[in-house]
């Protein structure tokens, strides 16, 4: 009951707008990934219980066995239990979610559980990935709970598995400067955060709201939230035609793809690590803060640095109606999400990392 | 008797708009550590020289160790390396075009992002270069706006690589470069 209630308030206290009316969210199987076919049970019981816990108002839920019957039916498909991202878009218009939940999960040693959730979003496209470990509890439901109440945060595009107290030293990145970056750096001073010089020791930015939407995206080792993209739709011509500079291209192309996008983590964290020796080890986390132009809504990324991940995101940060100073209002209303984690969520992921 | 309401709504609407607009140009402070008047800082301005001459006077003349620096020597983002050109091997590859080829826009992006902490690394190095080469404690960012503008400092201490001292200040119609930078330096330093 308790438990309930908790989760009620938590709800009660998100800022964001919930799924609409008559949306439909769709869980897929949570597929067992160790060779003990004994836990093979569970990849059903997990998102079936997941299903029935996530009870939001006006949304309607589908559980795996139906999913699978209507593709059936439907499309003569069999629901799998994994996907590649770019199958995901296909998928989730022939379920008709607004929402596809899927993921895998691994027993490791000293009765602990490896979960991977993903989540795609069908209207963006987007897809967040988590990871949890946890102890497999002795009542497989505790477990179920915990993530259920993630899932239902993530649902509303609120992740956030780590608290971060006043005294916490802060890299801020975003794209505002001058006297607006001061409005951001003064609402976390009087919270008594200890802001790094970072970014803050430039008299202007040449990051604005178009080009700092990149930063939506953070890849870490362990959760992640991306944009999906479909290579089946590059057309790629090449053959005998082909001359001596247009191979030379391909080349360079194909030597920047393999840099930057699939060794893209290992060097950005090798960055992070060099970020933080250049600061003397004075960065506990990087917050990654957008605007809009109008300053009136935010979306925040953050990035833990020395455990190089990925432990808040959030969207639609809106400043109140009535908000004299939009930029501040949205400012400390960040800072009350800092302080004012959910218990659950923080028992759940710092400890067992 | 019904014109006369009319005529406070519209009154009571202009005032709210003219305290609203007012409101987001207030000033704030914030001093987590006061600077002492015998420090090393360097002051980091973009306007003209007399305007920089004026300012660093000021500094000296309240006993500050002003280390000569310019603000063309911390380069900007763009200079270091003009990372549009890598735009040029972007197409858009976004699922919501369905007309899209494909792309290097994830690859963009993510270079677009590394070379922005890469950026902030250099600036980094440059910031402990100027401790340790030029003994500079505090570095002081100022910018200073007409009337019924906000000016603005920062001060940051090298040691720690952490804000210390902030303002935004709404200068006033009697206000000249001098009794801003004086106001600053008060506000910075308790003196």
């Amino acid at each position: 009951m308790t438990r309930i209630i908790a989760l009620f308030i938590l709800l009660a206290t998100l800022p964001m707008s919930a799924p609409a009316e008559g949306a439909v969210i769709a869980f897929g199987y949570l597929e067992n990934r160790s060779r003990d076919r004994d836990y093979d049970y569970l990849e059903t019981i997990f998102p079936n219980s997941f299903a029935t816990s996530v009870k939001i108002a006006d949304v309607e839920v589908f559980k795996p066995q139906m999913i699978d019957a209507r593709l059936k039916q439907n499309f003569n498909v069999t629901l799998k239990k994994d996907y590649d991202y770019y199958e995901l878009p296909d998928i989730a218009e022939m379920i008709g979610s607004d929402l596809f939940i899927y993921g895998n999960f691994n027993p490791l040693s000293r009765n602990r559980v490896k979960i991977v959730m993903h989540i795609y979003f069908t209207e963006s496209k987007e897809v967040l990935t988590f990871t949890n470990i946890g102890r497999m509890e002795t009542e497989i439901f505790r477990l179920v709970d915990r993530i259920t109440i993630m899932v239902t945060n993530i649902i509303h595009k609120f992740y956030k598995i780590q608290k971060i107290p006043p005294g916490s030293r802060l890299a801020i990145l975003t794209n505002v400067d001058g006297e607006e970056a001061n409005k951001i750096y003064y609402a976390f001073l009087k919270k008594r955060y200890r802001i790094t010089s970072f970014q803050s020791n430039d008299l202007a930015t040449p990051l604005k709201v178009r080009t700092f939407d990149r930063f939506r995206y953070i890849t870490t080792k362990d959760n992640s939230y991306s944009a999906i993209r479909d290579w089946r739709k590059l057309k790629f011509f090449h053959g005998t035609w082909t001359g001596i500079e247009y191979n030379k291209r391909v080349r360079y192309l194909k030597a920047l793809y393999k840099k930057y996008d699939l060794n893209y983590l290992d060097i950005k964290n090798m960055l992070l690590g060099k970020l933080n020796e250049s600061f003397d080890r004075r960065i506990d986390h990087i917050l990654i803060i957008g605007f809009n132009e109008e300053k009136s809504r935010a979306w925040l990324r953050c990035i833990n640095i020395r455990r190089r991940d990925l432990i808040w995101i959030q969207s639609d940060i809106e400043s109140d109606t009535l908000a004299s100073d939009k930029l501040l209002n949205i400012t400390e209303k960040i800072i009350s999400y800092m302080s004012t984690v959910s218990k659950n969520l923080l028992t759940n992921s710092t400890g067992e990392r | 008797m019904i014109q006369t309401t009319r005529f406070t709504v519209v009154i009571i609407l202009i005032a709210a708009t003219y305290l609203l607009s007012c409101s987001g140009k207030r000033g704030i402070q914030v001093t987590a550590k006061k600077i002492a008047p015998n420090s090393s800082i360097a002051v980091i301005v973009d306007h003209p020289n007399n305007i920089k001459n004026v300012i660093v006077a000021k500094f000296m003349s309240k006993g500050f160790r002003v280390k000569a620096f310019n603000v063309s020597d911390l380069y900007t983002l763009k200079d270091v390396f003009d990372i549009s050109d890598f735009k040029k091997v972007s197409y858009n590859a976004s699922l919501k075009d369905d007309n899209s080829l494909l792309s290097m826009e994830k690859t963009y992006d993510n270079i677009y992002k590394l070379h922005v902490y890469n950026f902030e690394i250099n600036k980094a190095q440059l910031l402990s270069e100027m401790k340790e080469k030029w003994k500079v404690r505090y570095l002081v960012l100022l910018d200073l706006k007409d009337w019924q503008e906000i000016s603005w400092g920062r001060a940051i201490d090298l040691y720690t690589y952490e804000i210390i001292w902030i303002e935004n200040y709404p200068a006033r119609h009697s206000d000249t470069v001098e009794t801003i930078v004086d106001h600053f330096i008060r506000s910075m330093s308790g003196l």
